[in-house]
């Protein structure tokens, strides 16, 4: 409907167009609705119009060529200067091109001649001669050598090497789409011819498959810097087509400077084009080709060809990334990772890059068929494949593969594992999906193994691996689900966001796939991820690099985790998880075996965990992390029975998949004595993180109290197989050995244990114990003076004197340290309802007495 | 249309056409210095890259010119603008004919490798086929200051002095309202063609 408004708003837009000024159609297009907008569709079209007229090149001004002095198109063989011309090769609008001899050269050349003959102030002419000059600024061997530029019998010639081969845009339409082998292999030699174009300060501007030859003998030559020119000084109009459209970086359009990294993207997609045959972003028009940019219409490579190998097609599409500073900066970054990806295609029937059914190949074949046909739609149907729909019924268990970092910087790496466990964590809160925890997929971080051999040893149905990558505040994630029995990609997506929204771009990735392989989420599920909020991007960097120390659980990486995550809630006081947290840390630093440090008494860290989760939970109650911590804190630092299983059921009942819930939860019905429950939860954990070896170690714990010593020592054996340095699990296996009876073996076990945590007091009580059952008892009085010495932590060497006692059977010394242990917080205390150690001490009326205070007594 | 048009006046255009009709070679060589540059410019704009090769812009332009200067006997108009809506339209159906003659005018499925080699003129590629085909009815719909103001301005770029020159304005101000007016009617027209 007109109204006053629209019409002055059409009135506008007709100057702007009248005067030659842009326009902000998105704008102004979203001001009105009907017939003003018709209008206005309209007036897009004659503004494209107007600018296309002004843009054309300007024709020779003023002097007009005399009728009777025009040449005609030379196409007789002759001479021209000392050149003498064989035969006619080609030719466009402005000139055309002999191969010629040349007999002081003695050898063949090509001749570029210009039409006109009439060639003063013609910007054809001028061109021309540009091309001779960058031509002769760059010598390189991958690029056309040009021999000289002159005017001669009154017409304008260039002439270089005669290079005798096919170009590649030839080469792929006479034999097809190339493979990523000799892709890279051609990609690499380009990049080099690049890096030498742009060392010499130009930009070729017209990077195209009919731009560079395959000479017969094989060497690759990138041609015709007709279009190019200085690195400074090179904006285009939004209409002025200098380079070929479908090769055009998206900022081109927007009247942006071309650069080296649009000669890349223009490289880009001529990798896309020799495995395709076809380009990125399809279009019939220049408008439409606008319009697809401007929409991120693009047709991903993995997409595309789903069969190339991973790597290549990473390379391909960071050197195709919309955004320029996603893309590789120079050629030689670009050359570096072809490289890279030239190692991962040379091995084609061994790893998992390759792993493509010929039934897969066939689809894709027939996507790349379909795509043809349907053009620019065409990627919707293929993004849309039956094999999405064929997830329903298989997919309900996954493992996310810990995500590759593509900024081709090792210290980022904690980015991309970061953003790892983020999205494990946002997958893990469906209930119908089974998700893998991190500790276990992380084992496969840089491993080559077939998809499938991972999905079997972690016994789930599909595997999620993709890519991060990150420049400055823009982040790239591309994530790709393969089905595991059929090796069928069922779901691939990418997504470009701002780092502030990194978190939430995580919970619309996890979502997406959900919806794509058609799990069912609760509503419950549904408003979590909705309500996932953006942070300040510092604070997520901060936040990120805080888990990535946290996952390695050494003393010193938990501090500076913490130092972390405190940073990320000073940056942003609302953001929860960075209370979340820190609440971990506090959790770990005393319970940590490997721990002995006064800073980190238990009597001050469970509270300041407690707070922290509390705090946590009061900004987003809906967070499994804090409430699994708050549970913690609240067993260690309150004894609070019902207030710990509360806050344990709670996190497990947000987040099913949050295998630290399950492993905590068992941890705490072992303690109550509940052995079966704990059982039962160590199996879920285990089942969620079947290679995560605290999981394991606390399956020993479990099975140790259950007297099931033969199984502790097996589940032991597994952490060290799988962790040779795990001082714990060589105590489970010391201590099983001990219950048996098999003190040399206990022994043995033990002092392996003390060789990796010297001076451990946990582990020297347990050799204490081994000579006191020994008989040794010189031996065992001397560990018990070597514990109570001075310079060990306070709260750390009642317990374990109290220990050693009661394999000495000294009852009365072993109650009395036990007790100091219990007013001292000592955490293992907390399990003394199961312990083996302190069943000589159960049926004595102080182990009630100690129960009691421990409030451990029903 | 870059240059202003030497001499200036409209009479003097209409007695270069006359002469040069009567055979004053110097005088044809004035209009030539006038209107081929931004003649030649937008039909680079009109014909397909391809077709470059066998029909050379400058040889179409030059002798539509000729023929139009032959055959006019009486040019009623006597706006400047007219005179260069009528050698656009004469230079279009020029191409037109030469497109048709060639026979081979390949449609345009998708942009490639050599799009600029291939069947669409640059207008086509930059707006579409259809577009261009509304747009040259709804132009020749409207009236006809409107369409030589579009003409001046929009295809051969005219500065708004030009402008006024070939639309008989008083100012350049008065020739901007013009065009702006004349665009707001095409789209209108545009509009109605695509109902």
């Amino acid at each position: 409907m007109a109204t006053p408004e629209s019409n002055a708003l059409l009135q506008s837009v007709a100057d702007s167009i009248a005067d030659g000024l842009p326009v902000d159609w998105q704008t102004v297009e979203a001001q009105v609705d009907g017939q003003p907008l018709r209008l206005l569709k309209q007036l897009r079209i004659l503004s494209d119009l107007a600018t296309l007229h002004r843009t054309q090149p300007t024709a020779s001004s003023g002097t007009t060529p005399a009728l009777t002095a025009r040449s005609k198109p030379a196409t007789v063989i002759g001479k021209w200067g000392h050149l003498e011309l064989i035969e006619r090769l080609g030719g466009g609008a402005s000139s055309e091109v002999y191969r010629a001899w040349d007999p002081q050269l003695e050898c063949e050349v090509a001749l570029k001649l210009l039409r006109v003959d009439d060639w003063s102030g013609d910007p054809w002419s001028s061109r021309l001669v540009r091309e001779g000059r960058l031509l002769a600024r760059v010598n390189h061997r991958h690029v056309i050598a040009v021999h000289g530029v002159a005017v001669q019998d009154g017409r304008f010639g260039l002439w270089m090497q005669l290079i005798r081969g096919a170009n590649l845009y030839r080469l792929v339409v006479k034999q097809g789409p190339l493979s990523a082998r000799e892709a890279s292999v051609i990609g690499i030699d380009i990049c080099q011819a690049l890096a030498a174009v742009h060392g010499a300060g130009l930009i070729h501007r017209d990077v195209k498959a009919a731009n560079v030859m395959r000479e017969d003998g094989g060497r690759i030559v990138l041609m015709d810097l007709g279009m190019g020119s200085e690195r400074e000084a090179t904006r285009s109009g939004p209409n002025d087509f200098a380079g070929t459209p479908l090769y055009l970086a998206p900022e081109i359009f927007q009247g942006r400077q071309a650069s080296v990294r649009t000669d890349l993207y223009g490289l880009g997609v001529l990798l896309y084009y020799l495995v395709t045959g076809s380009y990125p972003v399809r279009a019939a028009t220049i408008s439409e080709l606008k319009d697809a940019h401007a929409k991120g219409a693009v047709v991903r490579l993995r997409d595309a060809r789903a069969d190339l190998p991973t790597r290549f097609i990473q390379v391909v599409e960071r050197a195709t990334a919309v955004d320029p500073e996603l893309r590789y900066p120079t050629a030689g970054a670009f050359e570096a990772d072809l490289v890279r990806a030239l190692d991962d295609t040379s091995a084609p029937t061994s790893g998992r890059r390759s792993r493509v059914s010929t039934r897969t190949k066939t689809l894709i074949a027939a996507s790349i068929a379909a795509l043809l046909v349907l053009g620019a739609l065409g990627w919707r149907a293929v993004t849309n494949r039956p094999d999405a729909a064929l997830a329903a019924a298989t997919v309900r268990s996954i493992v996310v593969l810990p995500l590759e970092n593509l900024s081709g910087d090792p210290s980022q790496e904690y980015f991309a594992d970061g953003l790892t466990e983020v999205l494990i964590s946002d997958l893990a809160q469906i209930h119908a999906l089974r998700v893998i925890s991190r500790t276990s997929a992380m084992v496969y971080k840089g491993a080559k193994k077939p998809l499938t051999d991972i999905a079997r040893e972690l016994k789930v149905d599909a595997v999620l691996e993709g890519s991060v990558m990150r420049v400055g505040d823009r982040v790239r994630i591309t994530a790709d689900l393969v089905d595991a029995s059929s090796d069928r990609h069922l779901w691939v997506q990418t997504y470009e966001r701002d780092l502030k929204d990194v978190l939430t771009l995580q919970s619309d990735v996890a979502q997406a796939m959900a919806i794509g392989i058609q799990v069912q989420l609760t509503p419950q599920e549904k408003a979590s991820f909705g309500a996932v909020q953006a942070v300040n991007p510092a604070a997520a960097e901060a936040y990120l690099r805080g888990r990535y120390e946290w996952n390695k659980r050494t003393n010193d990486s938990l501090q500076q985790a913490l130092v972390y995550f405190q940073q990320a809630a000073t940056i942003d006081p609302t953001f929860a998880k960075a209370y979340a947290g820190q609440a971990d840390v506090y959790n770990m630093l005393p319970s940590s075996l490997k721990v002995s440090d006064t800073q980190s008494s238990p009597l001050v860290m469970y509270p300041l965990a407690k707070a922290t989760a509390t705090k946590a939970l009061g900004i987003d109650s809906t967070l499994a992390e804090a409430y699994a911590s708050l549970g913690y804190a609240r067993w260690f630092s309150d004894r609070d029975s019902a207030g710990a299983e509360n806050s344990f059921q709670r996190a497990i009942q947000l987040n099913p998949g949050y295998a630290t819930a399950h492993q905590w939860y068992a941890d705490y019905l072992l303690a109550v004595n509940r052995v079966d429950d704990s059982l039962r939860e160590i199996e879920t954990a285990k089942t969620l993180d079947p290679l995560s070896n605290p999981v394991r170690v606390i399956r020993a714990a479990v099975l140790y109290s259950a007297r099931r010593y033969d199984e502790v020592i097996a589940q032991a054996n597994e952490a060290i197989q799988a962790e040779p340095i795990n001082a714990a699990a060589f105590y489970y296996r010391a201590a099983a050995y001990e219950q048996k009876g098999l003190l040399p073996e206990a022994e043995n076990a033990i002092r392996r244990a003390m060789e990796l945590a010297p001076r451990d007091a946990f582990y020297l009580q347990e050799l204490g114990r081994v000579a006191a059952k020994k008989g040794d008892k010189a031996e065992a009085a001397r560990i018990i003076r070597d514990l109570a010495a001075p310079g060990r932590p306070a709260g750390t060497t009642a317990g374990p004197i109290g220990f050693v006692y009661a394999a000495l059977s000294d009852r009365d010394r072993a109650f009395t340290f036990l007790a100091q242990a219990e007013r001292e917080h000592w955490p293992a205390l907390l399990w003394a309802r199961t312990l083996p150690e302190l069943d000589p001490l159960r049926n004595d009326p102080r182990f009630a007495d100690l129960l009691r205070a421990l409030n451990l007594s029903r | 249309m870059n240059e202003p048009p030497p001499g200036g006046s409209v009479d003097s255009t209409f007695e270069l056409l006359r002469r040069a009709k009567a055979g004053d070679s110097a005088a044809l060589e004035r209009l030539f210095t006038r209107y081929l540059p931004a003649l030649r410019r937008w039909s680079s704009g009109r014909l397909p890259r391809w077709s470059r090769d066998l029909l050379d812009t400058d040889d179409i332009v030059q002798e539509t010119v000729i023929r139009v200067v032959k055959r006019i006997d009486t040019f009623e108009s006597r706006r400047e603008g007219a005179l260069l809506a009528y050698l656009r339209q004469a230079v279009m159906n020029r191409i037109r004919d030469e497109l048709r003659r060639s026979h081979r005018a390949p449609g345009i499925d998708e942009l490639d490798e050599n799009q600029r080699d291939r069947g669409a003129s640059p207008l086509e590629i930059t707006i579409g086929r259809e577009a261009v085909e509304r747009y040259e009815t709804a132009l020749a719909r409207l009236r006809p200051e409107e369409r030589e103001a579009i003409v001046a301005r929009i295809e051969l770029d005219g500065t708004y002095e030009d402008v006024a020159q070939a639309l008989g304005k008083a100012s350049p101000d008065a020739a901007r309202m013009a065009v702006s007016r004349a665009l707001l009617r095409l789209a209108e027209e545009m509009d109605h063609g695509n109902a």
